[in-house]
């Protein structure tokens, strides 16, 4: 009898302990371990120093630091406005649930689902001097807009920016398509016998609708324009001519395996934690005050 | 009055049509490029760039299905994103199981503190994990990347598992406990079965996840047999992309397995994000 209530009391333990080992294992220490290193001047030899604060100033006081961490601003700023907006007037478009509306989301949604590597070596090609876009520009008499986009120094982050709004937009249409399925229909029909132009709606009834939906996807791609833009700039440029298009992955990424300056690589992670935390309270902070 | 509003509608249309199409071309058309340049061959591509093949010369995808060992970096990925996903979701719904369904201490904080471990990304922690990972012998190996991206993809699984398997009425458990059924039977025999359609979005999503995955599997798996496709396809665009149409067709064996699986899970996918979405 004793047996089986200590069963009872421990299993939950067990369903949940290989989920929790793994998390400690490979997220805790080594997150531990980065911040520790991070005071160190460690180059990935097992000796080693205790330098304190020393990476850090050198990174705050160095103007390639800023410089990167401003190509990740540029993103953020930019390429989120640019998705909701899309992904708005695309959402509204299809609610409207013309012919073969299905096949057209489907199609918005083939980049998120082709890997970044893809998306990335494909538009290189799309990029080049002769390719597609220059070609088409060309065409419609930009003739003097046609560099070689991404080894322009001037340039080349524009360029990855538009391919990452390229892959993002299908998701955020699909997001705010959502949204508006599962809402009642009622509120668009009344507007409609109102009257109400194609703008009015969007803007008094379509967004207040999609706030919610709009802010967790504000805060799920600054998340992902600060954590998750590495393979866009190693498949595509490399970090552009000189540092033009260095993201603070790819900083870490060079920092640490490039020049083997582990230990402030592990500052730079720490300061990048850091960052992405301070946005994403900020931003739920907006979220919360609003409700 | 009628006639105007009806081209009134049939103009509004026509423009829906019209951005929506606008929309779709740089999609379409990288699909359409990647496909027929695969199937030229460098001079033929150098003189046409845009149009159709003359002829579908298949031997550029032969060349990197073979002698550039695609065969070898799919199988990997098979491999390594098969397990991953068994593991996820295994591991996950079990966790899931015990937070929705039972009561210990300490359940909401550790659920919390999991589901926390989401802001934390690879990138962040890969130089001690690559330590840690070659102490352990794991570098180089299936296991070790197995691990890292099941330990990744655990957070987001558990959330959406607990969420689901709360709605589970807790009177069918109830009802089976009665009869005498223990937890991990009730776990295989009501919860899962009732929870397919989230079982298999959920796959899918780790699936899409893992295997388009290349800096963990770029660290972790450094020699050349244990390539996944991504690792293959990116270190293949360094070294051959002056042979445009052989690039191409890398990418297009690459593009295709992606392609297909979401072509058939479309419904499930869908309809998954819908819910999720719409529930908030």
């Amino acid at each position: 009898m004793a047996k089986k209530t200590i069963f009872r009391n421990i299993s939950p333990y067990l369903y949940i302990l290989p989920v929790v080992l793994l998390t400690i294992f490979i997220k805790f220490y080594p997150l531990v371990d980065t911040f520790y290193h991070s005071f160190t001047n460690w180059y990935g030899t097992p000796v080693y120093k205790f330098v304190g604060l020393e990476n850090y100033v050198e990174y705050f006081s160095s103007q390639t630091f800023w410089q990167v961490l401003s190509h990740n601003i540029f993103i953020i700023v930019l390429g989120i406005p640019l998705n909701v907006i899309l992904g708005l007037i695309l959402a509204t478009l299809l609610y409207e649930k013309v012919f073969a509306w299905r096949y057209y989301q489907s199609i918005f949604f083939i980049p998120t689902i082709l890997s970044i590597v893809i998306c990335g070596i494909i538009w290189s090609y799309f990029l080049q001097l002769d390719g597609i876009i220059n070609v088409i520009l060309r065409l419609i008499g930009l003739g003097k807009l046609t560099p070689d986009w991404l080894a322009s120094s001037r340039y080349s982050l524009w360029a990855v920016l538009m391919v990452i709004v390229w892959r993002d937009f299908g998701f955020a249409t699909l997001l705010f398509l959502a949204g508006l399925l599962g809402a009642d229909p009622s509120v668009f029909d009344a507007a409609r016998i109102d009257g109400a132009s194609w703008f009015q709606t969007l803007r008094y009834i379509t967004v207040p609708r999609l706030k919610g939906i709009i802010e967790f996807f504000v805060v799920i791609t600054t998340w992902a324009y600060f954590n998750c833009l590495f393979n866009y700039v190693y498949v595509m440029t490399g970090g552009g001519p000189g540092y033009a298009t260095v993201v603070m992955e790819y900083y870490i990424y060079k920092e640490g395996f490039g020049f083997g300056y582990m230990g402030a690589a592990c500052a730079l992670s720490v300061v990048l934690f850091a960052i992405t935390l301070l946005f994403a309270s900020v931003e739920i902070h907006f979220m919360e005050v609003e409700i | 009055m009628k006639g105007r509003s009806t081209i009134n509608r049939l103009l509004s249309r026509f423009l829906i049509h019209f951005i929506l199409v606008t929309a779709s071309i740089s999609i379409l058309f990288s699909l359409y490029y990647l496909s027929i340049n695969s199937f030229k061959t460098m001079d033929e591509y150098s003189g046409n760039r845009f149009g159709l093949p003359s002829a579908l010369n298949v031997s550029n995808v032969v060349k990197v299905l073979t002698i550039f060992n695609f065969g070898i970096y799919f199988k990997n990925s098979l491999i390594i994103s098969g397990i991953s996903v068994f593991l996820t979701v295994f591991l996950g719904s079990l966790a899931a199981y015990a937070f929705s369904k039972m009561n210990f201490r300490g359940r909401d904080t550790i659920f919390f503190a999991l589901i926390a471990t989401m802001l934390v990304s690879p990138l962040i922690l890969l130089i001690p994990l690559f330590v840690q990972m070659r102490n352990f012998h794991l570098v180089n190996t299936f296991t070790g990347v197995i691990l890292i991206y099941t330990t990744f993809n655990l957070p987001l699984a558990v959330y959406l598992l607990t969420k689901s398997f709360r709605s589970i009425p807790n009177s069918l458990l109830d009802a089976a406990k009665m009869d005498g059924c223990g937890s991990l039977y009730i776990y295989y025999k009501i919860i899962l079965p009732l929870s397919k359609p989230l079982l298999a979005t959920l796959s899918i999503l780790v699936l899409l996840e893992v295997w388009n995955e290349l800096l963990i599997a770029l660290i972790f798996l450094p020699e050349e047999d244990m390539y996944t496709l991504m690792i293959g396809i990116a270190s293949f665009q360094g070294k051959y992309f002056v042979d445009v149409p052989l690039l191409m067709s890398g990418l297009f064996l690459t593009t295709i397995p992606m392609l297909t699986v979401y072509m058939f899970a479309q419904r499930y996918f869908i309809k998954g994000l819908f819910a999720g979405a719409v529930k908030g």
